[in-house]
């Protein structure tokens, strides 16, 4: 078996270590550049959990029903007029 | 206008789309109302706000982003409003739901908050209305169905959840109704729970003419103790391209999209909403297999 002389390692044995680096690095610039491959941090994850939530707006503190029934039997119930929010995609469910 | 309606009336929201197709006391209620106003063809939009009585005599119809023509058609209303007549009417009773447009959620189902946002790629806005626009988080509702929740407290993320957020909740509804996605533009679809709880996986999504595509990444975290999900917290973030019929204006190019969902936890009526995916596509939208 031939070997290196100055580390007394098979010459194949480094040959395979080279191949597995050289490998790995050109791996690892392809996942870096590769939009192909995207990422997700545990950090931006954390960022992005805590500020992708609704502002406070006023619109929200009203008690919205949902359903036209529901809405006249209270408007009965509670002598009041009712104000119909009337959209193609659901006002408190779709932007 | 806030306090206004918070006091003297009975403020309701609904998908039109829905309510004037429906074929049930909910829908003709409804109908009974739209057909007194401009917009009184049930085959075509009936959008906009109303207001009336329990008996389903209008007052006023308005479909202006300016507040003060209906906050005029209020005021008028609320003068004209006879109290003593309205306490006199029926109560509606639901009776059978239509089915085809019922969408009452199904028993055992977890509700999931979603919340959407495009983090850049707009050129600099010219109005005030159109920044606030722009910068906007949309809302919707993702259902984990009974059978699902149970794998995943088996430790199991299921395929059909998989699907069904990708399909579903990796769209753009920042700035109206979006495009779904079709089975077969899902190009690749990963989602890996592990012993922890924790998710990661990824997802690539494109048309068949390139016209829209999303590739994303995906980290999240399930925690359940005993039968019960107590934490469904995930984020998808990658680069969107492309709009819909619905949807245009959106940046130039590939723009970076960010979406989250939390588990919702019944405190805003906004919950009880069905999720924008089952319009229409309901059967779709529930498949398990």
């Amino acid at each position: 078996m031939r070997t290196n002389n100055y580390f007394s390692i098979p010459v194949s044995a480094m040959v395979t270590v080279l191949a597995l680096v050289l490998f790995s690095s050109l791996a690892l610039a392809r996942a870096k550049d590769d939009p192909k491959q995207p990422d997700l941090s545990e950090t931006e994850f954390k960022k992005l959990h805590a500020e992708l939530v609704p502002s406070a707006a006023p619109w929200r503190s009203i008690p919205w029903e949902t359903s036209m029934i529901e809405a006249q039997n209270k408007s009965v119930q509670q002598g009041k007029l009712i104000f119909i929010w009337s959209m193609d995609g659901h006002p408190l469910g779709c932007t | 206008m806030v306090e206004m309606l918070k006091s003297d009336f009975v403020p309701v929201a609904i998908d039109q789309w829905y309510t004037r197709r429906q074929k049930d006391t909910e829908g003709e209620f409804y109908q009974s109302i739209a057909k007194q106003g401009p917009r009184n063809d049930m085959q075509h939009t009936t959008q906009g706000l109303y207001v009336c009585d329990a008996a389903g005599k209008l007052f006023g119809y308005n479909n202006n982003r300016h507040t003060d023509p209906i906050k005029k058609i209020m005021r008028e209303a609320i003068e004209s409003f006879d109290k003593k007549a309205n306490s006199k009417v029926a109560e509606l009773e639901r009776g059978s739901p239509d089915i085809k447009h019922d969408r009452t959620i199904p028993e055992g189902t977890l509700v999931v908050r979603v919340n959407s946002k495009i983090l850049g790629g707009y050129e600099k806005p010219d109005t005030k209305e159109l920044e606030i626009f722009q910068t906007s988080i949309a809302r919707d509702n993702l259902w984990i169905l009974a059978e699902e929740k149970q794998q995943l407290l088996n430790g199991t993320f299921p395929d059909s959840l998989a699907t069904r957020i990708a399909r579903f909740h990796f769209i753009d509804n920042t700035r109206g109704e979006p495009p779904m996605w079709n089975h077969d533009e899902v190009k690749s679809l990963e989602f890996k729970l592990d012993k922890e709880g924790s998710i990661i996986g990824t997802a690539k999504l494109e048309t068949a003419d390139g016209g829209r595509s999303y590739d994303v990444a995906i980290r999240g975290v399930v925690k359940s103790k005993g039968d019960s999900i107590e934490q469904f917290d995930l984020v998808a973030k990658g680069q969107f391209f492309g709009d819909g019929p619905y949807t245009k204006r959106a940046p130039k190019g590939k723009f970076p999209l960010a979406i989250a969902f939390r588990l919702a936890d019944g405190s805003e009526n906004a919950d009880r909403v069905a999720p924008q995916g089952s319009k229409g596509w309901l059967p779709q939208y529930t498949e398990t297999k």
